[in-house]
């Protein structure tokens, strides 16, 4: 499970507490490219958290 | 240790104005008296060597011993008038022909004579005189006659001994007003002080309205009271903004813990299914997240406020931070289609992570702000030692009247405490701060629908 602050730190080296949600964006597009058209979703969302990359059923996988 | 003067004000200075008066009067009086002593010699000496020379007249112009008589008529007609006077005239045998005057001039004062004319003082203990004793030459040049003209100079000292006491009683009562009236004197105007203590001690947090009204006060306090008065005015100042801030505060913190509170009371009214607790916590612990941020932030703006945000000093390139913020926010604005621009290029001194932090808090404004399809550009120059950044974008313009308050904690330009997904009204504060701790200024500009965000830095 990766937290959204955890991704903003790693990816762009934002290490402080964005009040933005740049992460949930680009997670956003990050799944058109990579699950569209997949039913087994691989970026799934944990709310309230973060992300986790886990192979799930598109039914499966939390709204 | 000793102390020679007391601590009041007042009584220092009237015991200086009084120490200070009896040595003008102390050099006044012995001036006086000098003076006086030296009139009445002069005076004397006038009288008598007048006298004497209208006695050797009389007597230089006498042929014989015999007419004693016609000398002694003379000698009175000429003498008469001057009851201080004493006059003995003797033949050279030492027989007294005329004598005047209250009393007899000692044999003793008759013993010497001078040719001179100055006084001479001459004291048996009893009485004091002040005397010419000489000797007349008869018309022939054969001596004559011895004269004593003297001035019982009792009189005088007894005179002066009265002067002096009168002196003495002026000077001291001249002394007592003197320290009186400087006492009453300093007392008045020192009167302002009291005044000034008086509005000093009805002032307290609920009533920090009182002002001392500086022209009534005299020119030597005016820059105290003048000091005074601003004091009191950024006092209430800060103590306006400090309860606005904490009312806001505590507004903020109030709107997510309802938030939670009622969505736990709702949940638990009645048995639930184990997704809507889900559900519930979820929501929560975004409520959480949010209050978890805001006290962060806060955090950080105390530590700022007692100066103990205290950055990193190193060269910070400001373009390739522009450039990591910049790509941070790529995604969201290209989700308003908004295109981003850098330019320009300035090192300066500071700490990296609070430099990207003040960036990214403009950027970030600029995108929530900007008009759907604009440019956002983001724009290095360098002037004078100093570095600017200003961060452009296209958006309702911000009305003047809000400008100045941008920065203040929980300021909302729209007024009404609506609250949006995004930020607590904290970004502007934090992003001040760090400039101030950083030694550089921000402002802020909004015309024609284009608000720009400036930023100024020394340079390294």
């Amino acid at each position: 499970m990766l937290p959204r602050s955890l991704i903003a730190s790693q990816v762009w080296d934002m290490n402080f507490d964005s009040d933005t949600n740049v992460v949930e964006v680009a997670i956003k597009r990050l799944r058109a490219k990579v699950d569209t058209g997949f039913d087994t979703k691989l970026i799934n969302t944990l709310r309230g958290m973060g992300y986790v990359l886990e192979a799930t059923s598109d039914a499966a996988s939390a709204p | 240790m000793l102390r020679l003067l007391p601590d009041s004000i007042t009584a220092r200075t009237s015991v200086l104005f009084a120490g200070l008066a009896a040595l003008v009067f102390t050099v006044m009086g012995l001036v006086i008296q000098a003076s006086v002593n030296h009139h009445f010699v002069e005076q004397d000496q006038t009288v008598i060597t007048g006298k004497l020379e209208l006695i050797s007249n009389i007597l230089q112009n006498a042929t014989t011993t015999d007419n004693t008589i016609r000398i002694q008529r003379q000698l009175r007609s000429a003498l008469v008038g001057h009851h201080d006077l004493v006059v003995r005239v003797q033949t050279r045998s030492g027989q007294d022909i005329f004598m005047t005057g209250h009393d007899r001039l000692p044999d003793a004062a008759m013993m010497t004579a001078t040719t001179s004319l100055a006084l001479r003082s001459w004291s048996d203990g009893t009485t004091a005189y002040r005397l010419i004793v000489t000797d007349i030459l008869m018309s022939n040049g054969e001596p004559g006659w011895r004269v004593g003209i003297a001035i019982n100079t009792l009189q005088h000292a007894r005179f002066l001994v009265a002067f002096e006491r009168e002196l003495l009683f002026i000077g001291a009562s001249g002394l007592l007003c003197m320290a009186l009236f400087g006492w009453v004197a300093i007392r008045r105007g020192l009167k302002p002080l009291q005044k000034m203590a008086v509005v000093a001690e009805s002032i307290s947090a609920q009533r920090l309205h009182n002002r001392l009204a500086t022209e009534t006060i005299p020119v030597e306090l005016k820059s105290l009271a003048h000091a005074f008065n601003a004091m009191l005015d950024r006092l209430s100042d800060s103590l306006e903004r400090l309860s606005a801030f904490s009312s806001d505060l505590a507004h903020e913190l109030r709107t997510p813990v309802n938030n939670i509170m009622t969505q736990t009371q709702v949940l638990l009214s009645k048995p639930r299914e184990n997704d809507d607790y889900r559900e519930v916590l979820y929501s929560n612990l975004e409520e959480f997240e949010r209050l978890a941020r805001m006290i962060s932030d806060m955090l950080f703006l105390a530590k700022a406020d007692n100066g103990l945000i205290i950055p990193h000093r190193e060269q910070v390139q400001l373009a390739s931070e522009v450039r990591a913020v910049l790509e941070f926010y790529e995604a969201l604005a290209a989700d308003k289609s908004l295109a981003l621009q850098a330019s320009g290029q300035a090192v300066v001194m500071g700490d990296a992570l609070m430099l990207r932090r003040v960036i990214s808090n403009l950027v970030s404004n600029a995108v929530r702000h900007a008009r759907a399809n604009s440019v956002i550009a983001v724009r290095i120059t360098t002037q004078d030692q100093q570095a600017r950044l200003v961060v452009e974008n296209d958006g309702e313009t911000i009305p003047e009247h809000h400008l100045p308050h941008l920065f203040e904690r929980f300021y909302r330009a729209d007024g009404a405490r609506q609250r949006t997904e995004e930020g607590v009204g904290l970004g502007l504060a934090i992003t001040r701060s760090i400039m101030v701790a950083h030694h550089g200024n921000i402002e802020v500009r909004s015309q024609k629908g284009v608000t720009h965000f400036i930023i100024k830095l020394p340079m390294a």
